[in-house]
């Protein structure tokens, strides 16, 4: 009886071994990357902290897959935008930027608890989110109305939101925004806003889709891609705002560090910096349809 | 039947008639045919809104169905629901004994654990595993309230996303199982562990030997139901970033925007892995039966048995089928 109990936990070990062996095995998909700069800036490589310097690696805290941001193929290979940059300022400070998945909703605490040393998820900069991070920003994006092809609901400006459901990714800008023209919308005697947030993009589109929201909310290029892609590009059409080429509401996105890690935030700003003066910056932007969305200059906590 | 016959059974249901020559008429049930036509109509009207809804893409879901990352999910899934169900079971049953163990302390262990694993959704003991270097930012081996430490870790190194999954699920299902595998001990005749004590048996060798193996009958169909809430309840490890088969499926869609395809390919997985597992819970059952009912349910191969042996033998099958019943 003793051996049968000690086969067991014999087998139980052994069973978390191979586990943790199998586990281990995933493709590394920064592997093969053909460089697109002129090599390491040194004054940002010397900006960084010590301890990232040693271990050769930044921890990116990535929405796997947000596109364009971010896409992964069926071999989990990554692309698009955010991985470009991760690719082009991990050669610019020498280090690697290992990007893996963190959900949107708990990033922040990802962070505190040391689990990454960087956001790359196309996260906008606010007042509100500057008590805890610092923002490299690196765009500078408004707004899609997203609604059903046809636009049934003849959703041209903003305000035409008042009275209906509008879905929107969980602990975004964009739910704050619609919420606050509760009083504009009583203003003109309509209710105001009813928000509905969700844990993931994918789910505000499925809420649209379903026709549980009369519209979804979301960064321009994010919109953009889903209005191309969904049903073939067959479900969705964009509202625009005709003043702002950039979207509704403009806000600057970036790149997101801890408060206290300001050598890490200052190391990005100059790799940044360096990308832009070589116009990697630009050529990326372009390829991803986004040069519309571009910053002159590399800087840090730009929304006020 | 002729018209005659009718008339003899219409005087023969008059009280007091002397004629008992009765012609037993079925009971006529109209109700029952037409649930029956209503429930298969429905049923066909379903299928048929399913098999032609114009929003579902039926090729996307073929396409999708032994695809890699669907696939290497599938695997993750029934490494973990494995894993997580093995250890709890076997943390049940040590806090099942600690919770009928005649040790006060033991006692009140067990039912705080019980308590508070049991009490708290698993979802948030999720999160909390998820984000435990929030809490802890090392994990230390050492002797407590002294400085001595013999071993120490970063937490976050430690505590993976898989392991954090892993760790929530099966702390989570030990609470529940343990109080299966304890309602399961009190179905054992107390007279049981009486008579292995004035045997001289320890209490352990009695709980192992005796009262566990006649507890099991009681333990297993619950616990296959624990089972199965295990395998589902690995989805929520989604909100972790766990790679298995919900997380795999929704980043798939995340990036083609087939969100009601890849619910169905999940859906369809987890049910064929749910299918499965009720093979070996059928063969513990009765395994685990022996002693108490009087007959099994049939295996496959001997139902197969029954069958063409009914056929060979002839009209026997049903006779023999109510013996067996007897």
């Amino acid at each position: 009886m003793k051996s049968n109990v000690l086969t067991a936990t014999a087998l139980i070990v052994v069973g978390l071994l191979g586990v943790t062996a199998c586990s281990s095995g995933a493709p590394d998909p920064t592997a093969s990357r053909v460089a697109v700069t002129s090599g390491i800036d040194a004054a940002a490589e010397a900006a960084l902290p010590q301890a990232i310097r040693d271990a050769g690696v930044i921890r990116v805290a990535a929405g796997i897959p947000y596109p364009p941001f971010l896409s992964v193929d069926d071999s989990g290979n990554l692309a698009g935008l955010d991985y470009e940059f991760a690719g082009a300022l991990g050669e610019k400070l020498g280090v690697t930027l290992d990007m893996k998945q963190q959900a949107f909703e708990s990033v922040i605490p990802s962070l505190q608890s040391n689990k990454f040393d960087i956001i790359m998820m196309g996260m906008n900069d606010s007042v509100e989110r500057q008590k805890t991070l610092n923002f490299v920003d690196y765009i500078n994006a408004g707004f899609t109305i997203v609604v059903q092809k046809g636009n049934p609901e003849n959703i041209g400006t903003l305000l035409d939101l008042c009275g209906h459901t509008v879905a929107v990714q969980k602990s975004t800008i964009q739910g704050e925004i619609l919420r606050a023209l509760v009083t504009e919308c009583a203003a003109q005697g309509k209710a105001g806003v009813e928000v509905q947030e969700l844990p993931a993009a994918n789910d505000a589109q499925t809420a649209l889709k379903a026709g549980k929201a009369q519209a979804y909310v979301v960064d321009a290029p994010v919109a953009a891609y889903t209005i191309e892609t969904s049903g073939g590009g067959n479900d969705f059409e964009g509202v625009s705002d005709p003043k702002n080429p950039q979207g509704f509401n403009p806000v600057y996105t970036g790149f997101g560090t801890l408060n206290e890690n300001t050598e890490l935030t200052e190391a990005l700003r100059l790799a940044m910096q360096a990308l832009i003066d070589e116009g990697v910056y630009a050529d990326i932007l372009a390829k991803y349809g986004m040069s519309a969305l571009a910053v002159n200059e590399s800087l840090i906590n730009r929304a006020s | 039947m002729n018209p005659a016959m009718t008339t003899n059974t219409i005087q023969s249901s008059v009280p007091g008639g002397d004629n008992f020559d009765i012609v037993a008429k079925r009971l006529r049930r109209p109700g029952r045919w037409i649930w029956t036509i209503t429930l298969l109509v429905l049923a066909v009207a379903f299928v048929q809104a399913i098999a032609l809804n114009k929003n579902i893409d039926y090729p996307v879901i073929g396409q999708y169905l032994f695809n890699n990352r669907i696939l290497s999910g599938v695997g993750l899934t029934i490494v973990i629901t494995a894993i997580s169900m093995v250890i709890a079971t076997v943390l049940a049953v040590i806090l099942a004994a600690m919770r009928l163990s005649s040790n006060p302390v033991m006692v009140v262990i067990s039912s705080l654990y019980v308590w508070l694993f049991r009490g708290t959704p698993l979802l948030v003991q999720i999160v909390i595993w998820g984000y435990f270097g929030l809490i802890f930012q090392q994990i230390v081996v050492g002797i407590p309230f002294t400085d001595v430490v013999f071993w120490a870790v970063d937490t976050n190194i430690l505590i993976t996303a898989f392991i954090a999954g892993i760790l929530a699920l099966t702390l989570n299902e030990a609470a529940y199982a343990a109080e299966i595998v304890r309602s399961g001990m009190l179905s054992v005749d107390e007279g049981q562990g009486e008579t292995a004590a004035s045997l001289g048996m320890s209490p352990v060798y009695s709980f192992m030997r005796i009262l566990l193996p006649q507890a099991m009958r009681v333990i297993i169909p619950p616990m296959g139901n624990e089972l199965i809430s295990m395998i589902k309840n690995t989805s929520l490890l989604s909100l972790i970033a766990v790679l298995e088969l919900y997380t795999q499926a929704t980043q798939i869609s995340a990036q083609n925007l087939k969100q009601v395809e890849l619910l169905i390919v999940v859906s369809i997985w987890y049910l064929a892995i749910v299918s499965v597992l009720a093979i070996p819970q059928f063969y513990l059952e009765r395994r685990f039966g022996r002693g108490a009912a009087r007959s099994q349910p049939l295996t496959p191969l001997q139902k197969a048995k029954e069958i063409t042996g009914a056929i060979m033998v002839h009209r026997s099958g049903s006779s023999r089928k109510a013996h067996r019943n007897v």
